[in-house]
């Protein structure tokens, strides 16, 4: 579904990923691990047209996207979380999902510049998908509250919902329960498996070994830009390379 | 005419770099420290010229080259304290919001500007030359003043390096500008750094100011017309760099001697802005301009969350009442009242118009530009064509829109002070070109005669009663239509695209279009409003789209606040009515709105309109919540 081909990014001296080729199947969940600093997130900024590769070709669904904008990427379907929370701090939950249904859209330009009664019947109608997906994420009744006042860690999976809400197949996820209670990382993990369920394609990159382990059907691992291994998650606990990586950045 | 004196090319770069580096220098210096633009630069390097004045006039007989010497020392001393001073009162208390602390430098150039008439006169001072004399190199003529310029400059420059590269104070300089946050984890006393910039930068200006007095003429506005240069040499320098504002510097003065001496020295405003708006087409932040992390995210002030605005049936109800006082008006008003409500309107969709562009993230300057746009065309699509008014009403807001979107395209990839800079830039270059181009837009003179429009329905626009009435008209449709664009589904996706452009592309928002869409809607009003304009004067000339007119659209913007729709207007009245209650009094008028500006900034931010929905609330402050987690640094890096 999605491909990588030799993908490359440099940051003056820095080679922040090398060379790096793998592919996502669709309905999978897939997993990109590696310690701190060994490119994933540059790796989501190259896929989704944050910035530009070096080298390197992203093939989505066959078809080359290397080098579109973000908002040309999201409108194929490939959607992105930030490691940060990233909201509308000003937008009230649901405000927040309705602007992200913009790849919903089907009423008119003029409609919606001037306030005209098919887009905002269209507008009501994502409030209502937005609601709906806020009960699946069992935050229907915070829809009226601002982004600003919640806290962290439902912000977070605020960030998540509003990925969901661009209508895509595929989802990228930074580091999705980082700063997550117990609870809400299960909570999260459990909706993310029932997306999938639904035939949603997850990439997930999180720093949480059990986590991971539990939920993805492949791992991909990476250390210092470049690809280290691939599989399954049981072979990848038994790869020594990954060990040696992640041992090696304990002891430094 | 061939024979090019390419020795006098030579002398005119030399000596118009040391003046170009010189004063962008401290600009840029300033800006590297404190990441703000002072836009009062202009004015520091204005008094040091008034300090020569000052000196001359308090010393008559004393020899020339002695007052200079004098000047040069006292004169950018001077300077150095009023420099101190603003960092204290001005950039200090708004170091949170560099934003503000720009439009309150803004403020302070028209205070500075104003003062400065009080004091002196608006007429121009001619100084005698301080260093009589010239040379003949190679061909080319030397006077010795501009001798003195270039030494100074290259004497300023070394001083300059070794502050900042041998001195324990320079290190601390260098350490602030590269990295605030590491700084003062180093214990670096960043008050003081602030202080010492300030006085630093300031004083360049204002030796400038000294060693440019007598070869240009000593005026309240020279500041003003030095400041343009400076903003383009920094911009192409890259904001923030010093090597990158010399580089800028050097390349600008021998472009602008080669077209000096080439005899296309009117042109140089022209030739310089295509210059900068290519440059920044392929390097938005500037030739040298330090690579910031290539996500950075204008800063995210979640300040007034979960502040109450007015019912939209009691904003409804408001609008309407004001439109019915409006139209009662021309009843009640004498015919020059009704001539300054004429202009109040136009003025009300300038500052609506103007606050749709703001929603996209960007304070642009072109607006007055645009009006002045919508002018030139009526002007030209009457004389020239032959068209009826009414036609031409929407054209002119046609063709504003069109040059918008040809100067956003690549004006609109950079940010925040960049954009403002940039615009600046391109709006004078705009009006130069009617300056300039004499067989097509008529000079300085402009467009003179034009009919006011055709009548209608068997009323004649030659009665300004009637006048009135149609300029009500327009205001009130445009003021609709962009009611609507504000609160329609675009309007507020805009909105939200400022607040957050990485997570925009993300969700599908192609940030780049949307912003362009609201550029070109506000330029098309502005250009309507710009065709009435025309119409009312009955000509068009060149001289009426001044930067003053443009600060006042802003100070509207800044004093009623630019969250809701109606603070600018709200803005927009006190101004007019401060304007009407000077008006024997009329130098006053820019020191009023300045200080207005500076006093907004500084205990109102959210302008009239927080203050009013405050009192709304019946709340009498809202409480302080810290705002969550760094929500600016919101970049996908991690
Ligand atoms: N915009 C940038 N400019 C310069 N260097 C960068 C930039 N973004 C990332 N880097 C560098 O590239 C390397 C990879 O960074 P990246 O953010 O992709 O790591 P990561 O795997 O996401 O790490 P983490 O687990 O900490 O999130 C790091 O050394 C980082 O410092
Ligand atoms: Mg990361």
């Amino acid at each position: 579904m999605l491909r990588v081909h030799d993908l490359t990014r440099r940051f003056g001296r820095l080679m922040a990923l090398d060379h790096v080729s793998f592919e996502i199947s669709a309905g999978t969940i897939h997993g990109l691990i590696g310690p701190n600093g060994s490119g994933k997130t540059t790796f989501f900024n190259l896929v989704t047209g944050f910035l530009p590769a070096n080298e390197g070709k992203v093939f989505w669904d066959g078809r080359d996207v290397t080098g579109l904008p973000p908002h040309r990427i999201s409108r194929l379907g490939l959607a992105r979380t930030f490691q940060n929370t990233s909201n509308y701090a000003r937008l009230t939950v649901r405000e927040n999902l309705v602007i992200a249904s913009r790849n919903h859209i089907e009423s008119s330009a003029l409609a919606r510049m001037l306030h005209l009664r098919s887009a905002r019947s269209e507008e009501a109608r994502h409030g209502r998908s937005a609601d709906a997906l806020l009960e699946r994420f069992g935050m229907r009744d915070l829809a009226d509250v601002q982004a600003a006042q919640l806290p962290g860690g439902t912000q977070k999976i605020l960030g998540v919902a509003i990925a969901l809400s661009t209508n895509p197949r595929l989802v990228m996820l930074d580091e999705p329960l980082a700063g997550l209670n117990t609870g809400e990382k299960a909570q999260l993990m459990t909706i993310l498996r029932g997306l999938c369920a639904d035939g949603l394609t997850l990439l997930l990159i999180e720093h949480d070994m059990k986590a991971i382990m539990q939920a993805c059907d492949r791992i991909t691992v990476l250390s210092y830009g470049t690809l280290l291994a691939e599989g399954t998650p049981e072979e990848i606990s038994r790869d020594p390379a990954t060990i040696k990586a992640y041992l090696g950045t304990e002891v430094a | 005419m061939l024979d090019i004196n390419v020795m006098q090319i030579v002398i005119n770069f030399l000596s118009l770099s040391a003046f170009y580096g010189l004063f962008a220098v401290g600009l840029a210096l300033i800006f590297g420290v404190m990441k703000v633009v002072n836009f009062a630069h202009g004015e520091f390097f204005m008094l040091g010229g008034y300090a020569l004045w000052l000196l001359l006039a308090a010393m008559p007989g004393v020899p020339l080259w002695l007052v200079f010497l004098i000047a040069l020392v006292a004169g950018p001393l001077a300077v150095a304290v009023l420099g101190m001073l603003v960092e204290r009162l001005i950039f200090e208390p708004t170091s949170d919001n560099v934003f503000g602390g720009f439009i309150a430098s803004l403020g302070l150039s028209y205070v500075l500007q104003a003062v400065a008439v009080l004091c002196f006169g608006v007429v121009s001072k001619s100084l005698p030359v301080m260093v009589p004399g010239q040379i003949q190199i190679g061909g080319g003529t030397l006077t010795y003043q501009r001798l003195v310029v270039i030494l100074g400059a290259v004497a300023m420059m070394v001083a300059l390096y070794y502050f900042l590269y041998r001195t324990r104070s320079g290190r601390a300089v260098r350490a602030a500008s590269q990295n605030r946050d590491a700084a003062l984890l180093q214990g670096i006393d960043l008050r003081r750094v602030g202080l010492m910039t300030m006085a630093i930068g300031a004083a360049m200006a204002a030796v400038s100011g000294v060693l440019m007095g007598s070869v240009i003429n000593v005026s309240p506005y020279m500041g003003l017309e030095a400041i343009w240069k400076a903003f383009i040499v920094v911009i192409v320098g890259g904001l923030g760099s010093i090597p990158g504002a010399i580089v800028a510097a050097l390349l600008f003065g021998l472009i602008d001697s080669i077209a000096t001496t080439l005899g296309y020295g009117q042109y140089v405003v022209i030739i310089d802005t295509v210059i900068m708006l290519v440059v920044l087409a392929f390097f938005p932040r500037g030739l040298l301009g330090r690579e910031a992390p290539p996500l950075d995210q204008g800063q995210v002030a979640a300040d007034d969350a979960g502040q109450v605005r007015p019912s939209r049936a009691m904003a409804g109800v408001l609008a309407l009442a004001g439109a019915a006082l409006l139209a009662g008006y021309p009843l009640l008003a004498s015919p020059y009242y009704i001539g300054v409500g004429i202009l109040f309107l136009i003025n009300l969709i300038l500052v609506i118009s103007y606050r749709t562009v703001i929603t996209m993230g960007g304070w642009s300057f072109a607006h007055i530009t645009m009006l002045a746009i919508g002018a030139y065309a009526t002007g030209m699509l009457q004389s020239r064509l032959g068209l009826s008014f009414w036609a031409i009403l929407p054209l002119s807001g046609l063709v504003a829109a069109v040059v918008a979107v040809a100067i956003a395209v690549p004006v609109m990839r950079t940010r925040q002070f960049y954009f403002f800079l940039s615009t600046f830039a391109a709006g004078e270059a705009i009006r130069q070109c009617f300056i300039q181009f004499r067989g097509v837009f008529g000079g300085i003179e402009g467009i003179p005669f034009l009919s006011p429009p055709e009548d209608l329905f068997g009323l004649s626009f030659m009665d300004t009663t009637n006048y009135f009435y149609l300029a009500l008209v327009v205001c009130v449709v445009s003021g609709c239509l962009l009611y609507l664009f504000d609160i329609s589904r675009t309007g507020r996706t805009i909105r939200a695209m400022s607040e957050n452009e990485n997570l925009s592309g993300a969700i599908g928002l192609d940030a780049f279009s949307l912003k362009i869409l609201a550029f070109a809607l506000g330029a098309f009003f502005a250009g309507c409003a710009g065709s009435l304009f025309a119409g009312y004067n009955g000509f068009v000339a060149p001289t009426d789209f001044t930067t003053q007119f443009m600060f006042k659209i802003i100070a509207a913007v800044v004093i009623g606040g630019n969250r809701s729709f109606w603070g600018p207007i709200l803005g927009l009245l006190v101004l007019t009515l401060i304007e009407e209650l000077l008006i024997d009094a009329n130098q006053l008028i820019p020191l009023f709105w300045g200080l207005t500006i500076i006093f907004t900034v500084l205990f109102i931010p959210a302008g009239l309109e927080g203050l009013v929905s405050r009192c709304l609330a019946r709340r009498p402050l809202r409480k302080w919540r810290p705002i969550s987690d760094r929500r600016d640094r919101d970049a996908t890096r991690a």
